[in-house]
C-alpha cells in the first residue's frame, strides 16, 4: 500500500513499516516517549501523523521494551537523542535523523543501560575505541520526582571522565559489572523501513 | 505466521504494571543535563564525521595520484 504523503506516516502505516502492532505504538505515544512531530491526535476524527525521525524513535524504543526497560528511561534516551539531532544539526546544515545516521561513514552510536541502573551512550568509528558520555544513575532521576542536588551530582560526574575497561573485559567500555542492555541507534537507522 | 516462544511469553505493555507518562522535558534541571551530555555527543559526533571526510579525501589523492604513474 503507497503512503498517502511522503514523509508523513499515519499510525496503521507506521505500524507497518515497523512491523509491529498498532497498540504498542500507541503506548509509547500515551506514555509520552514519542511525541508525533506532524499531528497529536486531539480527539474523534483527528489522528496522529508521523515523521521519519518519530519512526527511528519508535524502532530505537520498541528494542528497549523488547529488553524490558522502563518507558522513564526509554523517554530519556529519546530525549537526548532529539537533543543530539539539535546539537549536531546546528553544526551540520541539513543534519536529521535518520537520515544523517544513514550516510556512509556515520559513528556508531548507542546506548548503554550499565546494571541496570546507569545510562550511558558511546560513539565510536569503525574499529576504534568508543568514546563514553553519561553514566546517569537512573535510580536518582525518577519520573515521580527529580531532586535538584541529585541531578546537579549527576551533572557534575557527567562532565568528569569516565574509567576504561579492556576491551577483553565484560561490560566494556563502560565498566558494567554484571549486566548490560546496549543497542545501537546508528543500525536501527539504518534499518528502519522508511520506503513503501 | 509463527510466532516465537519468546514472542508468546511476553507480556503486552498494557498489561504491565502501571508507568507513568512522562516526559523528561518535564523537568528543566534533568533536561538542562541531558542537554549537556546530547550536545558532547553531537560535538563528537561532528569531529568523527570530519575525520572520515578527510581520511576519504587523503585516500582519493592516493589514488589519482597513483593513477597519475
Amino acid at each position: 500500500m503507497v503512503r498517502q504523503r511522503p514523509n508523513e506516516w499515519t499510525l496503521s502505516e507506521a505500524a507497518r513499516a515497523l512491523g509491529e502492532p498498532e497498540h504498542r505504538l500507541i503506548y509509547l505515544c500515551e506514555k509520552l516517549v514519542v511525541q508525533p512531530d506532524v499531528q497529536e491526535a486531539e480527539g474523534r476524527g483527528s489522528s496522529r501523523r508521523f515523521s521519519p525521525r518519530n519512526l527511528l524513535e519508535f524502532a530505537v524504543a520498541l528494542r528497549l521494551r523488547e529488553a524490558e526497560i522502563p518507558t522513564s528511561i526509554v523517554a530519556i534516551v529519546i530525549y537526548v537523542l532529539r537533543a543530539f539531532e539539535t546539537g549536531a544539526g546546528k553544526m551540520i546544515p541539513g543534519f536529521e535523523l535518520p537520515d544523517s545516521l544513514r550516510a556512509a561513514h556515520a559513528p556508531d552510536l548507542r546506548a548503554v543501560i550499565s546494571d541496570g541502573n546507569k545510562l550511558y551512550f558511546t560513539l565510536r568509528r569503525g574499529a576504534s575505541a568508543p568514546k563514553i558520555y553519561g553514566g546517569l544513575d537512573l535510580n536518582a532521576l525518577s519520573p515521580s520526582g527529580t531532586k535538584r542536588s541529585a541531578v546537579e551530582r549527576e551533572l557534575a560526574r557527567a562532565k568528569r571522565p569516565t574509567r576504561r575497561v579492556s576491551p577483553s573485559e565484560f561490560g566494556h567500555p563502560e565498566g558494567s559489572n554484571h549486566t548490560r542492555v546496549e543497542v545501537s541507534i546508528t543500525r536501527i537507522a539504518q534499518d528502519v523501513r522508511l520506503e513503501d | 505466521m509463527r510466532v516465537s516462544t519468546e514472542e508468546q511469553n511476553r507480556v503486552p505493555d498494557e498489561e504491565r504494571p502501571a508507568e507513568l507518562a512522562w516526559n523528561p522535558s518535564e523537568n528543566a534541571v534533568l533536561a538542562h543535563l541531558l542537554d549537556h551530555i546530547a550536545e558532547e555527543l553531537a560535538r563528537e559526533y561532528v569531529r568523527l564525521m570530519e575525520l572520515a571526510a578527510e581520511e576519504e579525501a587523503a585516500s582519493r589523492l592516493d589514488d589519482d595520484s597513483g593513477k597519475g604513474k
